[in-house]
């Protein structure tokens, strides 16, 4: 009996950030009337389809192909893939076929604590197609269908990753490294269930020691990081019981069903596999340079892996924390940026994973929805520094902030929050409280410690917990020991 | 008034002059327009409309004393130019009722000048040869005797002077041919000269846009006025355009040019013993001129037929993926999509259509990319390295236009288009992107002339202009009755 | 180089074209024509020569991202022989 291990190679499809489409100048904004951002070029119309390609669209991929450690094409050419289909207008889509812009990368993600990476096949740019909506329940009993051509021209990138993953826990960790480095490059929000981030899988199984593959199927229609990881985990176990059972695996096309939580085949006559792709005879090549490259190097910022490297070890956090912190570009600026402020990164890293994060993930916020600013807590941190309030009220004051958006040192003042650290003031409270506790004088006197805890309480609870806690049990001890 | 028969600068002159009035040259241009149709069914349809909408803008414009350099020229269109308010055909079933919603930059420019178009000419179905037969709209008769094709129904205008000039694609020659069978000059310029922006795509690296004129001056004239860049066509060029008409009333400087002549060049299948005669005739004008003229080895040449016939079919096959029933053009209902596809294009293209882009479809698929497609192109690379190389040493390559004269209408002999015998002499300067012109000469033919043709290097039109004027000083042009 | 039916056929699907009987023997006609004049096909001659796809040696010009107006509604759907606006229908996808 063999053991079988999986073998992965995921397909991802991002839609880019650029203001329009990729070949003319109609617009990519999200949730726009059906066909009303469409012109001649991206509806393909006779006589007034010469594309202009959108620059912006190749400098945004050449980023991603450097941040993923490509080989850069010496020149941006494009290939027509040829194919009928209702959601492509031209009869074939315009991309990347015999110089991808990226070639050979990677991407390194931790699993278990050590560093696995992932090679990137190649990485390039294509047109997106048009949208379908089919009436009726799904694209199999539909009737008829109807198109939207919106979409159709907005610029994709396409990354194809080596079979180099492994399980369906490796592909998941791979999607959400891969969509971290792309938000840091501000080139696309990479939004799977918007569908600005797709994913296809080529999963197949193998013998362990084996180096040849098995036959493989394509899994689509994986619209989450959760049903990648199900659809995976299902497709891979299916394959292991097919071979088991002295059968071999159909190489196909099959649909994850989000909803039964099963993968099915799909007919492979829908598409020719034949797309006869070759140079668009409209689109001349346009030169890379170097001095362009390294223009759109400048333009990079600091990736997760650097960042992690700097905070785990300038920062001195643990790899857990600096994980979380890495893990989106927003976080880790609103983490330097508190930094600047109060420059304690194990405080100011603290406050955010365990603070900060479980407010947001309470109120199922996304950090870029959230009044907190960066000074805010920075200013907060430093009030508990200087012992203006104690850590306690600290929390209360940022629930406050977090809820309102309100400038800390107004809280404390509003709710008069600051700590009472007047020795006069506080000697009086102690006298009163003691003064109604003589059986707790007594207790202590007797070397029962824990009245003393109790005595702290009732003097925290006269101060609406504003008392300095160091400050009372100084005084309490004293007045007690007396 | 016999004004259609001035050269378009002087009539644009009668014009600003308002010696002639706009409506008079509009009446005088339909009633050529509908004698010309009726005898030769040179136009989709005639649409005195368009004649009329022409005429009240430039009239509007001369009458705020407005110096238009193409005031009141008229010019036929080929119906594969897309212009405003009418419907651009192809002469094809499929696009009966297809009307672009925008204009040909060259159309553009022409009104900007002050021309107008007359009406939109006949053709074979997509401009694929020049039979003449085949067109969803009819034969297109010779108008020196309708017994004989005219090739196109923009040479046929034209030669009627029906219309000052046309606008035509050359795919492999179709325009110089058309126009010799027709005994009128027609013009090639340079790949990316002129606009393709509004041209309907067949093959896009051999197709551009020509002129056919009765005469060498308004070809001249007409080339000043559409070419340049256009920022919607990325093959276009920025090189600056000369004053083509200036350059020609230098007269002292024109020639004696260098003329190379393929010693093979009578190798051609069907070459006529009057077109054969013809040429050698101007040779030895030529020669009298004091032009030096030797004999070249081209041992490529005589492939480029084939190899554009192969790049064509290829390039067509993808560019006419768009006609799909979806978002124009003809829909015939089908059960399904992929029936629905096939329904609409089998019945919305005609029979020679249908084999030339099955033809495409076979030789860009698996293997016979790379042992035909492929091989095509590489043969391009030889072919254009040979023509570089001649063009070096000489200012002019001189050849026949095309190896025989108009065919009968009833015959099939040479209504083949793998290849279209009729492009031996002309495809060459497709692939290579060349600038050609092509010049009547007397000859016993039905039309009283056979073309002659000059290729000259790239954006050397000036050179071909000056020897096709020399030439016409011998041969006055002459046309036809209507 | 010999081309079967088959090949013929599968050509004239992936064209999406259905032809008659006569047109088929036509253009099996034309194409042995055609490839007995490209005798080059059959030169290894070729096999080193780079392949030219663009006549000339030419470079793209690129656009910055602006936008440009895009069509009015009822012109996109204008030629569109299935438009139900503001989509497009197209007949069921699946066989």
């Amino acid at each position: 009996m063999h053991e079988y291990e999986t073998v992965i190679g995921l397909e991802v499809h991002v839609e880019l950030l650029t203001d329009t489409k990729l070949f003319c100048g109609c617009s990519t904004a999200f949730g726009a009337e059906p066909n009303t951002q469409v012109c001649p070029i991206c509806l393909g119309l006779p006589g007034g389809t010469l594309p202009l390609l959108n620059k912006k669209a190749a400098e945004f991929t050449i980023k991603a192909a450097l941040a993923l450690n490509c080989e850069i094409a010496p020149k941006i050419a494009f290939d027509r893939k040829n194919y009928f289909y209702a959601d492509l207008p031209k009869g074939f889509q315009i991309s990347q076929y015999f110089y991808p812009m990226g070639r050979n990368g990677y991407i390194e993600f931790l699993v278990n604590g050590k560093t696995k990476r992932v090679g990137i096949h190649q990485l390039h740019l294509e047109e997106d197609t048009g949208k379908l909506s089919h009436i009726g329940d799904d694209i199999i009993s539909s009737p008829s269908s109807r198109v939207d051509f919106n979409r159709a021209g907005v610029p994709l990138m396409e990354i194809v990753s080596e079979p180099d993953i492994r399980s369906a826990e490796e592909a998941r960790l791979f999607l959400q490294k891969l969509r971290s480095i792309i938000r840091y490059l501000d080139i696309s929000d990479c939004k799977m269930e918007e569908g600005s981030m797709r994913c296809d899988a080529n999963i197949s199984i193998r013998p362990v020691g084996s180096t040849e593959f098995g036959k493989k199927t394509e899994l689509k229609n994986m619209n989450s990081f959760r049903s990648v990881y199900r659809g995976i985990e299902y497709e891979a176990e299916r394959q292991r019981s097919v071979v088991l059972s002295g059968e071999s695996v159909i190489p196909e096309t099959r649909h994850w069903d989000e909803a039964k939580g099963v993968t099915r085949a799909m007919r492979s006559k829908l598409v020719s596999a034949d797309y006869r792709c070759f140079p668009d005879p409209n689109i001349p090549p346009y030169p890379v340079t170097e001095e362009w490259i390294q223009e759109i190097k400048k333009t990079i910022p600091e990736l997760p892996d650097e960042r992690y490297k700097r905070l785990t070890e300038e920062h001195d956090l643990p790899s857990s924390t600096a994980e979380v912190l890495t893990s989106s570009k927003e976080l880790a600026d609103f983490y330097d940026a508190v930094l600047s402020v109060h420059n304690e990164p194990k405080t100011v890293s603290n406050w955010i994973v365990s603070e900060y994060l479980g407010l947001l993930n309470a109120a199922g916020m996304d950090i870029t929805e959230s009044k907190i600013t960066p000074a805010g807590l920075g200013k907060l941190l430093q009030s508990i520094a200087k012992g203006e309030i104690s850590g306690k009220i600290g929390k209360t004051v940022f629930e406050e902030m977090f809820n309102t958006g309100e400038d800390p040192a107004l809280i404390i003042e509003k709710k008069g929050l600051k700590q009472i650290s007047d020795t006069d003031t506080l000697s009086r409270i102690i006298s009163a409280v003691l003064a109604a506790n003589p059986q707790s004088i007594e207790d202590y006197r007797k070397g029962k410690k824990r009245a003393m805890g109790f005595l702290v309480g009732q003097i925290m609870k006269e101060t609406k917990g504003q008392a300095n806690p160091q400050l009372v049990n100084k005084l309490l001890m004293e007045e007690l020991n007396k | 008034m016999d004004f259609y028969k001035h050269i378009v600068q002087k009539l644009a002159g009668e014009v600003n002059a308002k010696e002639v009035s706009p409506q008079q040259i509009g009446e005088d241009v339909a009633r050529r327009c509908a004698a010309v149709h009726e005898k030769c069914n040179a136009f989709i349809k005639f649409d005195p409309e368009l004649i009329e909408k022409g005429i009240k803008d430039i009239s509007q414009k001369i009458a705020q004393n407005k110096k238009l350099p193409l005031a009141g020229v008229s010019f036929g269109l080929s119906d594969a130019i897309c212009v405003g308010g009418t419907t651009t055909t192809c002469a094809s079933r499929m696009l009966e009722s297809y009307r672009p919603p925008f204009e040909a930059s060259v159309v553009l420019k022409l009104k900007e000048w002050g021309a107008f178009p007359a009406g939109k000419t006949n053709m074979d179905e997509f401009n694929l040869g020049a039979t003449g037969k085949n067109s969803f709209f009819g034969e297109i008769k010779n108008p020196w005797d309708t017994e004989y094709t005219a090739g196109s129904g923009a040479a046929a205008a034209v030669s009627s002077r029906a219309v000052n000039f046309a606008l035509a694609p050359d795919g492999c020659g179709e325009l110089r041919y058309s126009a010799s069978y027709c005994g009128i000059p027609a013009l090639k310029p340079t790949y990316g000269r002129v606009s393709r922006k509004g041209l309907v795509d067949v093959a896009p690296s051999l197709d551009q846009i020509g002129i056919m004129a009765p005469s060498v001056l308004d070809l001249a004239a007409i080339l000043e006025a559409i070419s340049g860049y256009d920022p919607e066509d990325p093959t276009s060029f920025a090189h600056e355009v000369p004053s083509y008409t200036l350059l020609l009333q230098e007269k002292e400087n024109i020639g004696p040019f260098k003329v190379a002549v393929p010693e093979n060049w009578a190798e051609a299948p069907y070459l006529e013993e009057g077109i054969k005669k013809a040429f050698l005739e101007t040779l030895e004008y030529l020669k009298k001129e004091n032009f030096q003229v030797q004999m070249v080895s081209l041992p490529n040449f005589s492939h480029s037929l084939v190899t554009a016939a192969i790049i064509r079919a290829v390039e067509a096959f993808s560019s006419l993926g768009n006609y799909d029933g979806v978002r124009f053009g003809l829909r015939v209902e089908g059960s399904h999509l992929q029936e629905m596809y096939r329904k609409s294009r089998t019945e919305g293209f005609g029979s020679n259509l249908k084999q030339f882009l099955t033809f495409g479809a076979l030789i860009s698929a698996g293997n016979y990319y790379g042992m035909v497609f492929q091989k095509a192109q590489k043969m391009r690379t030889l072919i254009i390295k040979e023509l570089e190389s001649c063009l070096q040493s000489f200012d002019l390559l001189f050849i026949p236009a095309v190896p025989f004269q108009a065919p009968l209408l009833s015959s099939n002999d040479k209504a083949c288009l793998l290849p279209d015998p009729a492009g031996y002499y002309t495809a060459a300067a497709n692939l290579a992107g060349l600038p050609a012109i092509t010049i009547p000469v007397p000859a016993e033919s039905v039309s009283g002339s056979a073309g002659v043709q000059f290729i000259g290097k790239a954006f050397d039109e000036a050179k071909l202009l000056q020897a096709g004027l020399l030439l016409e000083k011998e041969n006055p042009p002459r046309f036809p009755n209507v | 180089m010999e081309i079967s039916r088959e090949e013929f056929m599968q050509a004239s699907w992936d064209a999406r074209l259905e032809l008659m009987p006569e047109e088929l023997e036509g253009l099996e006609k034309q194409t042995k024509n055609i490839f007995e004049q490209a005798t080059f096909l059959q030169s290894s001659a070729l096999d080193d020569v780079e392949a030219t796809y663009f006549p000339l040696a030419q470079k793209n010009t690129v656009r910055e991202d602006l936008a440009a107006p895009s069509l009015p509604l009822e012109t996109a759907l204008s030629n569109a022989p299935g438009a139900e606006s503001p989509y497009i229908q197209v007949p069921k996808i699946v066989e």
